[in-house]
């Protein structure tokens, strides 16, 4: 009886075990499943860039690629992260599929950034082995590198920059120096390999980097003053303005490296710039201990301090107040975003905010005096200075409702959500899809007015087997349950937000 | 006999027809400019803000929509126009000047002169209080005979001067001018080269500044001949006027130009055939606007100053009576 019931007991666990054997990917993979997602986008929906680095930076060629990358094999998605990546032999990567390392140096603007850079930020090397870098140590390719805060992998300051390209068809932005017009839109590749070296899953999205309008403006303020109207004499008059504000420093006369030459200075050795990934401006003396003020200055050392008011802060002050702005140039710059921001023929704002109503930056993000006057720009690029999906930025007046709380109900926030709002840094669906897995890049939200974002949406959501309600199609957000969820509905609709 | 002068009546014929076809062909080219520009959906892009529950929010939107829509030869409907004059009413300050929007705190001459021209525009003027107007002017008066931006910016400039007048013109107010002290400042901007740039001494005109001070100095009677020759010189030097000029023409500047020729009495020297053509260049087919610069999206306001040249040149009605 007993040998009996040894034998039964021997054979159910052996069925156990076959049973297990027979269920084992699903516990203990130890092999790639077959079919991973992986959804990209760029972290802003644009950045911008100089045609010039001789006089002084704005920002530099600076791009941030992230993605989120799934195991779709299940029913249920399993998001990939650095453990599991790691133990299935994954390596999340992107490729600049516009932007090339022979391209970049060969453009005469980004040679002046090669030129001029290792001035503006001591100690980078903008080209490495015949590689261009950019200053957080990412190439026009790479690898992905998991942000466990944020959830998401992230290439971060890919030095992207708007090429002239030999298609013609993507050249739509005007070159404020005459030039010919360049590519503002240029494509990424984000893509999944196993350790072999085989593609899993791939994507392409947009990397926008285009030129802002200061130029347009810039140039000719210089000969109205009697400069040469180039981005020489632009510089040349700019700094004597900055010479008669209160900081007394005609910047035309720094010169960093002691090398004998004027500049170029970085806006953000004395004004704090969190985009330039800074808590605090270092002050020029951290940064160029021996630097020079040159003959025929009307300040001194003492003068060159750091700046207690943030960049943002006195770059739009002072365009806002300006008497020169507004009664020379713009009499409603402060409405007129684009008369700084990205709009010579890039419309940086293009998402389906703008598609469906006449809702303008200014609804979100208030008007510059409206900022102004709510100390927006103290905390510049901050979640709390920054609109959300459900009210716009302190100051602000919308003329439109904002999304219900109930609608975007159950998104989730990263405690340190380090730069940018909650839309860019908030996940809603499971508690872990970020909200532009799914919506697409901030300014440019599904369904993009703007053909190009809407690629990678119209390709997941392509499958003729995939039905859309009446006025919504594959470029609007990721709705349609059973690209992730195998077996579940192919309809689109709206998936729960937690 | 009778055959030479089928002949004739043949050739005759054949010679009308060709005249009727080529005068039609140059009538046709007359009107071609216009027809380049869709100004129904022109109408459509500047009407987009209707929709906006804030309308027209901004003085400036206010004043692009008041110019626009008679212009393009459509009727401000009573609702709006109410809605207009209300917001123009809200964004005057106790101190009689006006502010760009609500948000902004501090009255200046160029939001004074943007909101009675609005006014104007909508037959309007007599909604506020032109008293109040008048002595906001005289607190901004210097005493080097120009007139500063707002309280908080007091200094004199070309351009706050130029509002200063045209305000004080509009109120029938020029009795606070003291027309040769006046006339002095305003000559300090003139360039050696001929017209008048924003600021003193050295630097080079623009079409802006030129016309501003023409405004001034006619205005005030002051007007005089060489300075009146040598302006209309330097402004032939622009691409408004100079075929051969590499500077790219922008559209404030085009539309300054015009006026400056006006002011200048020398309207008979505006190219049109020029404006025309760089119009084309600037007008966005997608949405019917204008742009400011070739290459550049179109904006309610950089439509507004295309269709301004368009008034100017005798393309379409100009909106006041």
């Amino acid at each position: 009886m007993r040998s009996k019931n040894k034998f039964i007991a021997l054979t159910m666990v052996l069925v156990a075990i076959a049973m297990l054997a027979t269920a084992a990917p699903s516990l203990a993979r130890t092999t790639p499943p077959p079919s991973y997602k992986v959804v990209a986008w760029n972290d802003l929906g644009m950045h911008c860039a100089c045609p010039t680095f001789a006089g002084f930076l704005l920002l530099p060629p600076f791009n941030t690629i992230r993605a989120q990358v799934f195991d779709a094999s299940g029913r249920d998605p399993i998001l990939v992260t650095s453990a599991n990546a790691s133990s299935l032999g994954l390596t999340i990567g992107y490729n600049m599929i516009d932007n090339s390392d022979a391209l970049n140096q060969a453009d005469p603007y980004f040679q002046q950034w090669i030129t001029y850079s290792p001035k503006l930020f001591p100690g980078f090397q903008p080209v490495v082995n015949g590689k261009v870098m950019g200053i957080a140590g990412n190439g026009l390719s790479g690898t992905m590198a998991y942000d466990s805060n944020l959830l998401d992998w992230t290439a971060v300051g890919i030095p992207a920059y708007p090429l002239v390209q030999a298609d013609t068809t993507k050249n739509v932005m005007t070159d404020p120096l005459g030039g010919p017009n360049r590519n503002p839109y240029p494509m990424t590749n984000v893509f999944v390999k196993n350790s072999a070296g085989t593609v899993l899953a791939s994507t392409n999205t947009v990397t926008p980097v285009a030129f802002g309008g200061c130029c347009t403006c810039h140039l000719p303020l210089a000969g109205q003053n009697g400069y040469p109207t180039t981005p020489t004499g632009s510089f040349a008059y700019l700094g004597k303005m900055h010479g008669t504000n209160s900081s007394k420093i005609d910047f035309n006369y720094l010169d960093p490296t002691g090398d004998g030459a004027s500049g170029p200075i970085r806006c953000s050795w004395c004004h704090w710039d969190p985009a330039m990934g800074e808590s605090a401006a270092p002050g020029l003396d951290k940064v160029w201990p021996n630097y020079v003020i040159m003959p025929g200055a009307t300040f001194t050392k003492a003068n060159v301090v750091v700046s207690k008011y943030s960049f943002s802060d006195v770059v739009h002050r002072f365009h806002s107040q300006s008497t020169k702005v507004l009664t020379q140039f713009d009499a409603n710059v402060a409405t007129n975003c684009y008369d700084c921001h990205p709009g010579n023929n890039v419309n940086c704002y293009r998402g389906t905010h703008k598609a469906k109503t006449t809702i303008w930056c200014v609804d979100c993000h208030g008007n510059l005096n409206q900022r102004v006057a709510a100390g927006q720009m103290t905390q510049p690029w901050k979640a709390s200075t920054l609109p959300t999906c459900t009210s716009a930025s302190a100051g602000a007046t919308p003329a439109f409702a904002c999304h219900a709380t109930s609608a975007v109900g159950g998104t989730t926030y990263p405690a340190s959500p380090t730069l940018f709002g909650k839309f860019i840094n908030g996940r809603g669906h499971k508690g872990s899809i970020k909200c532009q897995t799914c919506h697409g890049e901030a300014h440019a939200e599904a369904p993009s007015t703007m053909t190009l974002d809407n690629t990678q949406l119209s390709a997941m959501q392509g499958s003729t087997s995939y039905s859309f309600p009446a006025g919504k199609d594959k470029t609007y957000a990721l709705g349609v349950c059973n690209y992730c969820h195998s077996g579940k509905t192919t309809t689109w609709g709206v998936p729960p937000h937690q | 006999m009778l055959k030479i002068s089928r002949i004739t009546c043949r050739i005759l014929v054949l010679v009308l027809a060709f005249a009727a076809i080529f005068a039609a062909t140059a009538c046709a080219g007359e009107k071609a400019p216009v027809k380049d520009f869709d100004f129904a959906q022109t109408k459509t892009f500047m009407r987009e803000m209707e929709s906006r529950p804030d309308f027209p929010v901004s003085l400036m939107l206010a004043n692009d929509y008041a110019y626009s829509l008679p212009a393009l030869g459509d009727t401000i409907d009573p609702v709006r126009k109410s809605a207009i004059i209300t917001y123009v009413k809200s964004v005057q300050l106790t101190n009689g000047g006006f502010v760009g929007d609500k948000a902004s705190k501090n009255a200046s001459l160029l939001y004074t002169d943007l909101a009675l021209e609005t006014l104007t525009y909508i037959n309007a003027t007599g909604s506020i209080d032109a008293g109040k107007v008048k002595a906001f002017v005289a607190s901004l008066k210097n005493p080097d005979g120009g007139f500063g931006f707002s309280q908080e910016s007091k200094g004199s400039s070309l351009a706050t001067t130029f509002y200063a007048v045209r305000v004080l013109k509009t109120i029938g107010g020029l009795d606070l001018l003291d027309r040769a002290k006046t006339t002095e400042y305003l000559k300090g901007f003139e360039k050696k080269e001929g017209g008048f740039g924003f600021v003193k001494g050295p630097g080079v005109a623009n079409a802006k500044n030129t016309y501003m001070a023409a405004f001034v100095l006619n205005t005030l009677g002051s007007l005089d001949d060489v300075t009146r020759k040598n302006a209309v010189k330097f402004l032939a030097t622009t691409p408004y006027l100079d075929k051969q000029s590499k500077e790219q023409p922008e559209l404030n500047e085009q539309f300054y130009a015009i006026k400056a020729l006006q002011e200048l009495k020398a309207a008979d020297k505006v190219d049109s055939k020029l404006a025309m053509a760089f119009l084309k260049k600037i007008y966005i087919s997608v949405n019917g606007g204008f742009g400011p610069l070739e290459g550049y999206g179109s904006t309610p306001d950089s439509t507004t100053t295309a269709l301004r040249i368009l008034v100017e040149i005798g393309k379409l009605k100009a909106p006041t009576k």
